[in-house]
């Protein structure tokens, strides 16, 4: 089902996938939110996988940062869920907004004051996102001056599935052990 | 409680700190290195993802920022938190001082030492153990050979650089850890050999107060993480304290500790080299990220206080800078193999401050001066019209959220009309945050780097260069700790 712009339907994000996540809280929901729209190609977004992905390795970044910067990454990512609206007339939150108003959205933010706050985020999302080596490839970047180590680690959406698989049955999918530690 | 005695205590383990502390244990003191950040191994980086490195080894995640006031962009400020500080994340580009800078350094602030012959021993030291070489020709990325094509046209030079590398194969990666272990940061050279003379680190320490005692300081106390991730307070007795924390926490650290309100000047005159960057798009390929990661500059508009220098950050991180969401984004995106990136900082006048925040990290305000703010558009337009002589498509200004250029909507724009907070920009450089100088109603410290309204405390980091350089400050940071180390060396330490 598209809508009238071709794109897939506003609520691509699926609560189911997302309630799956380690930790469901709002903020995380936000970065998936924020991910959907910010990936998405004319074919339609990131599957819900490598969103997921997206939102856990975000989470791992996040436990690290304190006080401040910690501050800081969530009033932005605050400020694009309640401001970003309504810049374009619309209630927040952005999550709940359809596609084409929650791009228009974040353009407009992006432009106005608040937007070096949107360039930390976007900033944080790409770094992570386009480490996963089939988005890096997919942009032309080849990884070949990376630690072949450090490719290898991550890994596929088939093996994440697999993990959250395992994970609801209360084991360990075979050959994963070492994803992440 | 942790309690630990050392004869000096240096906090900060990065380009100063270590270089000061391997001069004091190889004179046989005995020295203990506390370092707020994590031990990592030059093994470890490689082996890390960007987003480990900057979980893991940058400060705040990457999420610190000076707050413009005024008419003054918002600054994104890049720092390490490591064991090797920010000489671990650097492109590794070295300067020596200008000339023209310490002419200002001895003319204005009286520091009358401070000439070219005087350095020269110290610069010489520091090339020789850092392995400081020219980037050769053939290193530079056709990001690079493209601009500097642009600006032969336009009558402007461009220089090689020179880093602290050694077999170096060139992959742009430095900001995140140089994945080869090629950089020559100080964890692989002064740092081993202050440990090898004695001297011991104490990581994932916090100092929070320097403690005094009857008009000397005579120690840190903080908090350490320990294996279990639990923290112990930690208090260390020293015959001498050395802050080497760098330009944002030192003076952070004497504000806390209650130590300037002498010269009222600690915090204050914080310079940070306001850097800007230009993307292009070529029809053909680029692939910026094949060479090193900033290999040249241009000296052309030194006059117009701007230094022009090739960077090309990480491919995520390039991407990043596009303007847009959803498709168009990632449109914007797949021509990253067509995309070259160059940048330039100015070398400003400061206006900057440290003040202490509400948590652990320090406010950062910058109020950019007017001739500071009117070079901005002269960057834009140079860095611009360079790729455009080379015969880029599209430019990608450093804008927020603005849309791709054409060279025909490049050359009409009237950037002086665009607003500060819609400015990309960044930093690297916080320097003069406690400068040097020859009275305490200038400085926080006095030419040698000792507070002037503390005995035993000494300052030998970024924040004690008195103006801004306007190049890379790494090799002056490790010159002065040198020259500093050794001053201090001739002051006997007192009793304990």
């Amino acid at each position: 089902m598209t809508d009238e712009t071709g794109y897939a339907p506003p609520h691509w994000v699926d609560r189911g996938a997302i309630d799956d996540l380690p930790a469901p809280r709002g903020w995380l929901r936000n970065i998936h939110a924020l991910g959907a729209v910010m990936f998405a190609r004319r074919e339609g977004p990131p599957s819900d996988a490598r969103l997921n992905w997206l939102c856990r390795e975000v989470e791992r970044m996040n436990r690290s940062m304190k006080g401040q910067p910690n501050l800081v990454f969530r009033a932005s990512l605050l400020a694009v869920s309640v401001v970003a609206p309504l810049l374009v007339l619309r209630l927040p939150p952005f999550r709940r907004l359809r596609f084409e108003t929650r791009v228009r959205a974040l353009e407009r933010f992006e432009r106005s004051i608040f937007g070096m706050m949107l360039f930390a985020l976007k900033a944080i999302l790409c770094i992570v996102w386009f480490e996963h080596p089939e988005e890096a490839k997919a942009i032309g970047f080849d990884g070949q001056c990376m630690n072949s180590s450090v490719v290898a680690e991550v890994p596929s959406d088939e093996a994440l599935l697999s993990v959250e698989a395992a994970a609801d049955n209360g084991g360990v999918a075979p050959g994963l052990s070492g994803v992440n530690s | 409680m942790i309690t630990r005695s050392a004869d000096v205590v240096v906090v900060g383990s990065g380009a100063s700190g270590a270089v000061a502390a391997s001069q004091f244990a190889e004179a046989g003191q005995s020295v203990l290195i506390v370092e707020e950040g994590p031990w990592v191994t030059s093994k470890d980086i490689s082996a890390m993802r960007p987003s480990e490195s900057i979980e893991k080894v940058w400060r705040g995640a990457a999420m610190t920022a000076a707050i413009g006031v005024g008419d003054s962009p918002i600054i994104n400020l890049t720092m390490g938190r490591c064991v090797g500080g920010s000489s671990v994340l650097t492109g590794g580009v070295c300067f020596r001082t200008p000339g023209h800078v310490l002419k200002v350094w001895r003319d204005e602030r009286r520091l009358t030492e401070y000439t070219d012959e005087h350095l020269e021993p110290y610069y010489q030291e520091i090339e020789r153990i850092c392995n400081i070489e020219e980037v050769p020709v053939s290193m530079r990325s056709k990001s690079t050979t493209l601009w500097g094509l642009g600006a032969a046209k336009m009558g402007a030079n461009l220089v090689s650089n020179k880093r602290n590398t050694k077999g170096c194969d060139g992959c742009s990666q430095c900001n995140f850890g140089c994945p080869k272990g090629a950089k020559q940061s100080v964890d692989l050279n002064f740092l081993p050999r202050a440990i090898a003379a004695g001297a011991e680190i104490l990581s994932d320490c916090e100092v929070t107060r320097v403690l005094t005692k009857g008009g000397r300081a005579v120690g840190v106390e903080g908090k350490v993480k320990g294996p279990d991730g639990r923290r112990s307070r930690v208090k260390v007795h020293a015959r001498r304290v050395v802050l080497a924390a760098g330009g944002a926490h030192t003076p952070l650290l004497m504000l806390k500790s209650g130590i300037g309100r002498r010269s009222k000047q600690v915090g204050r005159n914080l310079t940070l080299h306001p850097g800007f960057r230009m993307m292009a798009r070529f029809d053909d390929v680029v692939d910026g990220w094949k060479g090193a990661m900033q290999s040249a500059h241009s000296t052309t508009w030194e006059d117009e206080r701007i230094t022009l220098i090739s960077v090309y950050v990480p491919p995520a991180v390039v991407v990043s800078a596009l303007a847009g969401f959803g498709p168009e984004f990632m449109e914007r995106a797949d021509n990253l193999r067509h995309f070259a990136m160059f940048g330039g900082m100015i070398h400003d006048e400061g206006g900057g401050r440290i003040r202490r925040g509400p948590g652990r990290e320090p406010l950062m305000t910058y109020r950019m001066s007017k001739e500071d703010r009117a070079a901005v558009p002269n960057i834009i337009r140079r860095l611009g019209e360079a790729y455009l002589q080379a015969g880029a498509r599209e430019l990608y200004l450093p804008i927020l959220g603005h849309a791709p250029v054409s060279p025909d909507e490049f050359r009409t724009m009237d950037l002086t009309k665009v607003p500060a907070r819609r400015l990309e920009c960044t930093s690297q450089h916080p320097l003069g945050s406690c400068r040097m100088g020859d009275e305490p109603s200038n400085s926080a410290i006095d030419g040698n780097g000792k507070a002037w309204d503390l005995d035993q405390l000494y300052v030998i980091d970024g924040s004690i260069v008195p103006t801004s350089l306007g190049v890379n400050p790494q090799q002056t940071i490790m010159t002065l700790a040198l020259r500093q180390a050794r001053r201090m060396l001739d002051q006997p330490l007192p009793e304990a």
